[in-house]
This record gives structure tokens, C-alpha cells and sequence, in this order.
């Protein structure tokens, strides 16, 4: 391939047809409390969410790379600073932040100070340990699988259980190889 | 003149998940394109453990008399492969090629992608020879690059399309004509 620059994501953003926002937050509103209607236990519901999520990933993986020309990249801390900073604001118009790496550098922390999913919500009492954006892990998860890193999420800040911002922990559980070569004796 | 002569898609596992033949001469039938599907899927592994230098994503192009094959590998490992009319003596491949009669193919692969191609030749006789050469137009990979964009729309984001299985989708296939027809004309163009 010809060596293409990889766009931002402001680019990417600023050239992709947009929806009203209210639409967008107001769906996924609906979407929530169907599930907690239906699936009646909030851990169902996390679940449930983290599975839709991950569907999502699997397929959206494909557009990000697609549109935004981001090639291999070296070690997971890119990955990880690509995730913040082009793929959510290519996808949700905001940006986050990686922080908290462990010695390693397989555990990170994305912080999002800002997040549309949210800009309605209130979350009753009966609805406590819902995270509410487990979609967002779901998502990260699932396109992280299919440029094969195996990655564990937890939510270890949610703004709506009380807290100061959201914070997504990414820990690379490994690295699976291409598809091939396959060694001989498998 | 056709530029392109079919398009094939294929997925991880190496099965044909889309085929469009745009007029090449030579009749396929389903089961014809279904094994070179996955046998190119299989060279293109091959070519992979063959190169000489780390990081090498596989066969990107590969020139015969009659046809180029070009071939764009997702990092996702989904393929999207085109057969198109061949380039011609001006450019870098087909002129090594040519310079080395001997050999009964040649194939090419690019390592860095700015700056130089691997041409790979392989004798009957299973010897291989490495050349290095420049690359040739970008043409094509544009093209690739803009199929892959629209499976991106029309493919994935379709939520009754099954991951991994064939694709039968009117908006794809479209859009698909859309870009081939435009692409012709910029080519009669020149």
C-alpha cells in the first residue's frame, strides 16, 4: 500500500455524517431501560450491554481502520493512545485520556471526562452497580479481538454511581498471533 | 478494455465471501472461484513465512502476462482481491520480470511500502529468488482501499449480515458498480 497519512480524529469526525445527538443519547436511553425491564437484574443488564457492545466492536473495527488509515502499531501503548484519541473521537466526539500504566505496560486506564451517553441520565436507586455505558467496554473488547489482543475491561469510575469521571481499565491479557503461521506441530 | 477483471473477498479462514467478475475472458464456475479463493488465501500465508524480512504482510501484487493481481490483506485479516488488466513494461515489477526470462512467474510483495518492492520469483523447480525493485502505480490499492471503506458501510454495518459469511448485499453491490464504473472512466481518461 501506498504510504497514506493516518488522519485525525477531528478529520475523521468533522467528515462523517452526524445525527442529532439527542437521538443518539435518547436511543440508547431506551435501549438501557428496555433491558432492565426485560432482563430485570442489573448484572444481567451489564452483561447483556457488554455483549451488544462487543457485536459492535467486531464490526466497527473494520471502519475504523478503514477510514482512518492507522497501520500496525508497535506496542499496546499505542494502541492504547489510538483508542483515546482517534477512535473515540471518530465514533463519539469526545477524547479520553490513558493513564495509570502498570510496570509492564499491559494495564491502563482510559479516563473520559466527557461522555454524550450520558447527558440525560439520572440513575434511581434501584438501578445502583448498573453501569450504564458497559456498551463502551463492549466495544473497545471486541474490536481489540479482531486485530488480536485479548483485553479484560472493568469499570473502575462511573460518574453516575457518584464518582468524578469515567474510567475504563484495559488490561491486555495477551497477545494472540495472526492467524499463520502455524507452527508446525499444531 | 476492462480494468478490472473480478473482485474476490475473502475472509480469515480463507472462504470466498464475495466474487464479482467484471468480463474476464477465462469461465469460472462457483466451485472454481471458491478453491482460488482459498488457495490464494494459502499462498498468501506461504509468501508470508517466505520473506526475508520481518514484518512482511504477504503477497500484495502479483504480475502475469495476461493480468495483474492485486491484493489488500485488512489488519482485521479480511482480503479484498482484484484481478485487473496488467500495467505494463514502463513499471518496476513487470520490468525486472521481464528481464529474468527464466521464470515461469513472478510475484511481488512490498515491504516498506514508500520505498521499495520485493519481487519474489519462483522457478519450477521450487528455487527463489528475491530482487528488489521500485514500486509500481498506486492505482489499484486506491481502489482497494475504497472497496474497503464501502464493505465497511454497506457490509458490516448492515445488522442481518452474518460475520464471516457470504455477502449478499444490494447497497454493497451498488455502490461496488458505482466505484468500477467511476474507476473505468478515470482510466479511459488517461
Amino acid at each position: 500500500m501506498p504510504a497514506v497519512a493516518p488522519r485525525s480524529g477531528e478529520a475523521i469526525f468533522a467528515s462523517a455524517e452526524h445525527v442529532n445527538a439527542e437521538l443518539f443519547t435518547l436511543t440508547y436511553g431506551a435501549i438501557v431501560r428496555q433491558l432492565l425491564t426485560d432482563l430485570e437484574e442489573v448484572d444481567e443488564v451489564n452483561k447483556q450491554l457488554d455483549q451488544m457492545g462487543y457485536n459492535i466492536g467486531v464490526r466497527l473495527i473494520d471502519e475504523f481502520l478503514a477510514k482512518s488509515n492507522v497501520s500496525r502499531c508497535v506496542d499496546f501503548k499505542e494502541t492504547a493512545e489510538v483508542i483515546a484519541k482517534v477512535g473515540f473521537k471518530m465514533f463519539l466526539g469526545v477524547t479520553a485520556t490513558v493513564t495509570n500504566w502498570d510496570a509492564e505496560g499491559t494495564t491502563c486506564s482510559l479516563v473520559l471526562e466527557d461522555n454524550p451517553l450520558v447527558d440525560f441520565v439520572e440513575l434511581p436507586d434501584m438501578c445502583q452497580g448498573l453501569h450504564y455505558c458497559s456498551i463502551l467496554s463492549g466495544v473497545i473488547k471486541g474490536a481489540l479481538e479482531m486485530v488480536s489482543m485479548k483485553t479484560e475491561i472493568t469499570w473502575i469510575r462511573d460518574m453516575l454511581l457518584g464518582d468524578d469521571a469515567y474510567e475504563l481499565q484495559v488490561k491486555l491479557l495477551k497477545q494472540v498471533p495472526e492467524e499463520y503461521p502455524y507452527k508446525d506441530d499444531e | 478494455m476492462a480494468a478490472i477483471y473480478s473482485l474476490y473477498i475473502i475472509n480469515k479462514s480463507g472462504g470466498l465471501i464475495f466474487y464479482k467478475d467484471y468480463g474476464s475472458a477465462g469461465r469460472m464456475d462457483t466451485n472454481d472461484t471458491l478453491r482460488l479463493a482459498s488457495l490464494w488465501h494459502s499462498m498468501h500465508a506461504i509468501s508470508q513465512q517466505l520473506s526475508p524480512v520481518s514484518g512482511c504482510t504477504g503477497i500484495e501484487l502479483l504480475e502475469a502476462d495476461t493480468f495483474d493481481l492485486h491484493c489488500f490483506q485488512a489488519l482485521t485479516v479480511v482480503k479484498l482481491v482484484i484481478e485487473a488488466y496488467p500495467k505494463g513494461p514502463s513499471t518496476g515489477g513487470a520490468a525486472v520480470g521481464s528481464k529474468l526470462p527464466w521464470f515461469s512467474s513472478c510475484s511481488a510483495f512490498r515491504e516498506a511500502p514508500e520505498s521499495i518492492c520485493i519481487l519474489c520469483a519462483v522457478r519450477f523447480n521450487g528455487t527463489k529468488f528475491f530482487v528488489v525493485c521500485e514500486p509500481g502505480t498506486p492505482h489499484m490499492e486506491n481502489l482497494l482501499k475504497h472497496i474497503y471503506e464501502l464493505y465497511t458501510d454497506y457490509v458490516l454495518k448492515n445488522p442481518f449480515y452474518e460475520m464471516e459469511m457470504p455477502i449478499r448485499c444490494e447497497l454493497f453491490d451498488i455502490n461496488l458498480a458505482q466505484a468500477v464504473q467511476k474507476d473505468r472512466v478515470t482510466l479511459l481518461g488517461r
